[in-house]
């Protein structure tokens, strides 16, 4: 079951190829604007665009993890005890 | 070194540090220590090896600080010695480019048009459900966890941490586009491995 649309160029291929340049304002204006073309009259390629920035905001809330402060005082303590005072 | 580090406060930092300063070390840790932290738990998953890694980096810092010339950022060195060390403690537990290898979605696309073939749901509200959000931290640490060591480094300095890629392929010693393509590529990963679970379809 192909997807249809009237977007020919660039493909959903290439738009799925592209889309890390696109959402990180890597590409030239004018291919910027084509995939914004195509991303605009194909359902399927915006749907996979959504899921993806969806994908990198769980991702970075997720992993966003602040270090704990037992582990904190750990480290501190290792290095002083590393580290000969003057 | 001098009219740079008026500008940039670690190497005015690094400068007090040569000069026998120790409280420059506790600043520059304070300034980096959670950022290294996070890079070493999103390579190694345990907090304890995670741990071992920030103290061996840090140490490293402190011992090599002479032999930092200033022709990248601090920031780039510091990562860089981190990024050692969580190699040297993921290589002594023999987990080192333990990988699953990344799908190619060939077969989601017409091979004559290119057109997408399969069926995309947008599955992006249905995520924000509050249990399934729980669940998908683990998954989402999980999934990382199976990425090969570059990979893994690549996508938690960039999208976690949020560096350039220029940044990025200076700290791990690729080109751009080789870190581009990387990045790329796990993200994709990332999100099928997510679009799965969210569709209940854990495979």
């Amino acid at each position: 079951m192909t997807h249809r649309h009237d977007c020919a160029d660039p493909t959903c291929k290439e738009v799925f190829e592209l889309l890390s340049d696109y959402v990180d304002g890597d590409l030239s204006p004018g291919l910027r604007e084509a995939l914004a073309q195509h991303l605009g009259a194909c359902p399927p390629c915006d749907r996979f665009l959504k899921t993806f920035q969806k994908t990198r905001a769980l991702c970075r809330e997720s992993l966003m993890e602040e270090m704990p402060e037992e582990l904190r005082s750990r480290l501190r303590t290792f290095l002083r005890s590393r580290i000969p005072r003057k | 070194m001098n009219r740079l580090s008026a500008a940039d406060p670690d190497l005015l930092l690094v400068e007090r540090l040569r000069g026998g300063d120790e409280s420059a070390f506790e600043a520059l840790m304070g300034r980096y220590e959670g950022k290294v932290y996070r890079l070493a738990a999103g390579m190694m998953k345990n907090r304890e090896d995670a741990l071992d890694a920030v103290q061996d980096a840090f140490l490293s810092v402190f011992r090599k600080i002479d032999s930092f010339k200033g022709e990248s950022a601090f920031s780039t060195w510091l990562y860089r010695i981190a990024l050692n060390a969580v190699y040297m403690r993921l290589r002594s537990r023999s987990r080192h480019d333990r990988t699953e290898p990344l799908e190619n979605h060939e077969e989601d696309f017409d091979p004559i048009t290119g057109h997408v073939r399969a069926v995309i749901p947008d599955w992006s509200e249905r995520a924000d459900d509050a249990v399934l959000r729980k669940e998908l931290g683990g998954v989402i640490r999980e999934t990382v966890a199976s990425l090969p060591d570059d990979y893994r480094a690549i996508f938690t300095l960039r999208d976690v941490e949020g560096l350039s890629n220029q940044q990025v392929a200076e700290i791990l010693g690729l080109s751009v586009a080789a870190t581009k393509t990387r990045l790329h590529r796990a993200r994709l990963f990332l999100r099928e491995r997510l679009s799965r679970y969210v569709q209940g379809d854990s495979r």
